[in-house]
């Protein structure tokens, strides 16, 4: 089935208040979820994977394990990026502006894919951005220009497999600031596949003119989340809407 | 009104003055939010505007109804820049199941406005999915769903007259301005619907805020008039009359509003801001264009549109007691205007009496709902000043945090942009007797009571002030530990404060900032949300039904469709009982 993007929004901050997100937690990864899927990066699936742990997560945040100038080590509790993911690039940021670049690293997380969102946004604010992180036999690597509207994406083969579950977040004035960051910290081979911003407007168009498509069955359970927040209705309650 | 006098040839305010924005605390109180009325910037204004100035098509292109009025209609509509179609369904209602609450699940019209024109294929899927409206499904061609239901007092009334030869009477008509209501109208991308960036996007004829939501009701507007002709036609083909253009006009639609639209004001704090500061901005700029005095014309001007204000809340019908009282004394005050404005007009011009003198007479004498008539008709009189903000009314509604403002700075703000949320002491026994919520049925908002109604603990986010008092006190508990600290950090202590701090942030960036209530107050007046939304609709003739639903009616006197070609005054706001002429006898 397809739904628009408003629709889809007021669902899904729904379904994540019915799992127990806070108002900013709901917003940013209702945002996350959205933009990951409308730009091609599958968001809808990420969450559908994501949702049984997040039935039981707690809704547990990042916690700070070291604090240093200019960077940081956070630890996301086995949590998803969708409840950490916030925290991290907000303190990189924070740090970048402070110092004139900053580096924090969240380990034990996951969903990082849906990061992307809160690098769009925080660029906007006039950071240069990268994120990094590795899965299996692949290192994925995106980054965003300050002010820029879309990032790029790219994927790399790693020479081992890797159960790394880090997320490692670069800020700075601008990307050149932020590349010397990376390469002292991580090598990479050239990627063996990239997203250009091109292909993630095209997705974004043809969502925007087309609605989204969702599987149904995934539908059905953000409904059942949005229940999580209705109240029955009695003959007493509908006086309170004016009966 | 002897002191008023005595303020004709004052220079009580210098021009600076004269010039500047109304401040937040006084143009964010609740009540005086729920005094606005209709302006020229409301979106049934600016829909109207655009439709006459730029000669939009509008023809049926099917009229398939029985002779009972039951069937379809189809309208194409060309506008400017593109090609529309409105697609209505009349259907039996029995009226033991008519219900204007959102709970509705049947009712006499439904209709969709949809992009290009629609072919066979999409009208049957039409047919099958508008008149279930949220039970159905709908896609991204359609950009409004919507019903209507008959009033119950005119609709059969004016077939009968037309059927039996007679135009119906206007005063039986005043006692409730319409032959249809609707009770909903669903844009913005619900049930499948284009999202609202859609149709900003991509077609400019309805890229304005609701403009495509206000159209459909205009379309609605328009169909009751043909539907009523047509049915009496029905009946009696020998004998019917067509409604006279002069009562045409007369009829509006009827509005039914309830909680659903309050936690819209809330959540989309920005664009309400938007439409208050363009406002604001008409009126200064209407007190600005009168600062070094007021021309004999432009006072003839301001006192034909008093009086015009005086007849129409003369002629509103309501039963809420309230509602009544607040209409007569507004009328007795801007009678008092009336009395003035005649008595003294040549001192007036002579004296360079400016409008920013009369604003504060009035701010210091009248009531605010007599303040906000006053500052209605000083948009009214500039329309070469006003008419451009029609075009800044929407905004990118996204919040951003700012993670590295020191916490001490964060402080700072919340006293200073917040100042009315940390005066409210949350421990008094009211302070917190409501609650905000989602009801299962079809989710439409509910306000309980504390310790009585179940769902307290699901209750919606609308208490902006308690969550910037509580925001508040964390960071003042904060900063005594870590008094260097910023945002970033402080967030990662507590995490569920960000969406707090960033609504703060944002807002405090504004102008006008958020609405200055404590709204889970026992003794919150909802219906003070409904009317302020309701007077950037362009509503008119509040009719409160509680403190929490209100009908009203919308485009009153509004031109016809036949109107779009002839010459177009826009002084259709507030509406009074057309004067017919004598080829019309009402009792023939």
């Amino acid at each position: 089935m397809k739904v628009s993007r408003n629709e889809l929004t007021a669902s899904l901050k729904k379904a994540f208040e019915g799992l127990g997100f806070s108002v900013g937690d709901y917003q940013d990864a209702t945002a996350m979820v959205i933009w990951s899927q409308m730009h091609g990066f599958n968001g809808l699936e990420q969450l559908n994977l994501a949702l049984p742990f997040l039935n039981n997560c707690l809704c547990l945040h990042a916690q700070l394990v070291s604090n240093g100038d200019q960077q940081a080590l956070l630890d996301g509790q086995s949590s998803s990026v969708l409840l950490c993911g916030s925290q991290t690039v907000r303190l990189a940021c924070a740090l970048a502006r402070q110092y004139g670049h900053g580096f924090v690293q969240l380990d034990n997380c996951h969903n990082r894919l849906l990061i992307i969102q809160r690098l769009v946004s925080a660029a906007q604010s006039g950071t240069a951005l990268a994120a990094y992180w590795e899965q299996g036999s692949s290192g994925f690597k995106v980054t965003i220009e300050a002010h820029a509207k879309h990032p790029e994406y790219s994927q790399y083969t790693l020479p081992t497999q890797s159960d790394n579950q880090s997320l490692m977040i670069f800020a700075g004035e601008d990307m050149v600031s932020v590349e010397q960051q990376f390469v002292s910290q991580i090598s990479l081979d050239s990627p063996v596949s990239r997203v250009q911003s091109e292909s993630m407007v095209d997705s974004y168009e043809h969502c925007l003119e087309q609605g989204i498509e969702i599987d149904e069955t995934l539908w059905h359970k953000l409904d059942n989340l949005v229940a999580r927040v209705l109240v029955e209705s009695t003959e007493s309650s509908r006086a309170g809407a004016g009966d | 009104m002897r002191s008023h006098h005595n303020l004709a040839g004052k220079h009580s305010l210098s021009n600076s003055a004269a010039l500047s924005l109304r401040p937040a605390s006084q143009v964010m109180q609740l009540d005086r939010l729920g005094s606005f009325h209709q302006s020229r910037l409301s979106f049934m204004r600016t829909l109207v505007r655009r439709m006459v100035k730029e000669k939009w098509q509008i023809n049926s292109t099917v009229f398939d109804l029985d002779s009972e009025g039951y069937g379809t209609a189809v309208y194409e509509v060309k506008a400017k820049f593109g090609t529309y179609s409105y697609v209505l369904f009349s259907h039996y209602l029995d009226p033991e199941n008519r219900n204007d609450r959102v709970i509705a699940n049947q009712w006499d019209l439904t209709m969709a406005l949809c992009e290009g024109t629609v072919d066979a294929e999409q009208l049957e899927f039409l047919r099958t999915n508008v008149p279930k409206q949220e039970a159905g499904r709908v896609d991204s061609r359609v950009f409004v769903l919507s019903r209507g239901n008959r009033s119950g007092r005119t609709f059969e009334y004016v077939v009968d007259e037309l059927a039996n030869g007679r135009q119906p009477d206007v005063d039986v008509i005043a006692e409730v301005g319409y032959l249809y209501r609707t009770t909903a109208a669903y844009g913005s991308g619900k049930l499948g619907m284009a999202d609202w960036e859609k149709v900003r996007t991509k077609h400019r004829d309805f890229a304005r805020p609701f403009a495509a939501e206000m159209f459909t009701c205009f379309m609605l507007r328009h169909f009751s008039l043909q539907h009523a002709d047509y049915i009496a036609a029905q009946r009696a083909p020998e004998t019917a009359v067509k409604l006279d253009d002069d009562i045409r006009r007369y009829f509006g639609i009827g509005n039914s509003t309830g909680l659903g639209m309050a936690p819209f004001l809330i959540n989309h704090p920005l664009l309400i801001n938007q439409w208050i500061e363009q406002r604001e901005t008409a009126l200064a700029r209407a007190k600005m264009a009168g600062t070094d005095g007021i021309d004999s014309q432009m006072l003839e001007r301001f006192k034909i549109a008093t009086d015009r204000v005086i007849q129409h809340l003369g002629e509103i019908v309501t039963g809420d007691e309230k509602q009544n009282i607040s209409n007569g004394m507004v009328r007795q005050e801007l009678q008092e205007l009336s009395q003035w404005l005649l008595e003294e007009g040549d001192n007036i011009v002579s004296s360079c009496y400016n409008w920013s003198e009369l604003a504060q007479y009035a701010e210091q004498r009248w009531r605010v709902e007599t303040q906000e008539v006053i500052n209605t008709l000083l948009i009214e009189l500039y329309p070469e000043l006003v008419d451009e903000l029609e075009e800044l009314m929407a905004v990118d509604e996204d919040q951003h945090l700012v993670p590295q403002m020191s916490l001490q700075e964060l402080k700072l703000v919340i006293e200073d942009k917040y100042d009315w949320a940390l005066a409210i002491d949350f421990a008094q026994p009211n302070a917190q007797g409501s609650f905000w919520y989602r009801s299962e049925e079809k989710m439409e908002p509910r306000l309980g009571q504390a310790n009585v109604d179940m769902g307290m603990e699901k209750q919606m986010p609308l208490a902006i002030g308690r969550m910037v008092r509580e925001c508040y006190d964390e960071v003042c508990a904060y900063i005594a530990e870590f008094p260097q600290q910023d945002v970033a950090h402080f967030i990662l202590q507590q995490p569920n404060l960000s969406g707090a701090i960033s609504r703060i942030q944002t807002m405090a960036q504004s102008h006008y900032g958020d609405i200055r209530e404590n709204l889970v107050h026992s003794d919150v007046l909802p219906i003070h949300l409904l009317r302020c939304k309701l007077s950037f609709f362009g509503v008119s003739k509040f009719d409160p039904r509680s403190r929490l639903w209100v009908r009203n009616t919308m485009f009153q006197g509004a031109p016809l469709i036949s109107d779009f070609d002839k010459p177009f005054m826009d002084d259709w706001q507030f509406p009074i009982k057309p004067v017919l002429s004598k080829s019309i006898d009402p009792s023939r």
